[in-house]
């Protein structure tokens, strides 16, 4: 079908998600990576370059199986 | 002589039928398995009690990604998941977890339930601001008028004309942006449960990101959406990224 959607994962998508979101725990037993938001921006200058998960190797199971699930007929 | 501090990394919490071992599947091929607590359980991993961190950039990438497939693993097989942001490391043993667990079970049960038979899809729309420029220049007067004097003038004359004519321009895309986005929040948000408002992104498209969205969606509705998005994404100058399904990053701890 013509103009449909672009569904892609890019790595920085992934890197967006379990960085900067998912629950952040604040407690006297909690250890959490310090300097979050820096580790993001460089993992993210790192990533930029790799268009989609697909280039990189190791996310190329991940992405088949989410696009498995993903995939709508005719869209 | 003093041990050296035991920890767990921590996952996601989940709900329902998640296997007591996940396997070698974690963060460095780490052994995964399941902590139950009450009708909740915790995915984790053992390790030392100190930050995950690591000078290679592309080996904390790869760590990244095994986060999120154990959360996803997790996810696949139970009710609902609260996905934990990544490098979070429960000091102690057992002891530490279900300690923390029994402090905070309140509040996790409360995001179990809001997440329960619920999806994320992260929601980028474009646009093409040139195009769409161009158009407001056509079909606004005042600003066709300012263009014309622009172009008609010389010397110090045509640079403040031009300094009106941007402005003005300026102004009108600001307003189409502010109608454009109110609009497609609108249809987005009669399809979702929640939508958080994510900051746009600079983009290598030729096209500007007008919108970053995160949906929270009924598994059973996000077709909806995806019909939805797909009529925005065949407006003319718009097109759509959607990714998805996540696991609900975007929402965790808002609730």
């Amino acid at each position: 079908m013509e103009h449909s959607m672009e569904r892609k994962v890019a790595l920085t998508d992934l890197i967006d998600r379990v960085l900067d979101r998912g629950v952040a725990i604040h407690a006297d037993v909690i250890i959490s990576l310090a300097g979050i938001p820096l580790v993001g921006i460089n993992l993210r200058a790192l990533v930029a370059g790799m268009e989609t998960m697909t280039e990189y190797g190791v996310m190329h199971e991940w992405d088949r199986e989410i696009r498995a699930e993903g995939t709508v007929p005719g869209l | 002589m003093e041990e050296k501090m035991e920890g767990r990394y921590l996952y996601c919490i989940a709900e329902g039928v998640v296997p007591a071992s996940l396997g070698r599947i974690g963060i460095e091929g780490k052994e995964v398995y399941s902590v139950p607590f009450k009708d909740l359980c915790a995915v984790v991993h053992n390790c030392p009690a100190e930050p995950y961190r690591s000078e290679n950039q592309e080996k904390m990438v790869s760590w990244a990604v095994a986060h999120q497939q154990v959360v996803e693993e997790a996810w696949k097989g139970s009710r609902s998941v609260i996905p934990v942001r990544f490098g979070t490391i429960v000091k102690g043993h057992l002891d530490g977890l279900n300690g923390w667990l029994n402090d905070n079970y309140e509040s996790l049960r409360k995001d179990i339930e809001r997440f329960r038979g619920k999806e994320e899809y992260g929601v980028q729309v474009f646009w093409n601001a040139d195009v769409i420029a161009e158009r407001l220049i056509e079909t606004i007067p005042e600003l066709k008028g300012l263009k014309m004097e622009t172009e008609a003038s010389r010397g110090g004359a045509a640079y403040m004309h031009k300094q009106l004519f941007d402005k003005k321009l300026r102004q009108e895309m600001e307003s189409e942006a502010g109608l454009r986005f109110k609009e497609l929040c609108y249809r987005i948000k009669e399809r979702v449960e929640e939508l958080n408002i994510e900051k746009t992104k600079e983009t290598s498209r030729s096209t500007d990101m007008l919108m970053n969205l995160s949906c929270l969606v009924h598994r059973e509705r996000a077709m909806d959406l995806i019909e939805e998005l797909d009529m925005i994404n065949r407006m003319d100058n718009f097109t759509i990224r959607l990714t998805g399904p996540w696991p609900p990053y975007s929402f965790a701890g808002l609730g």
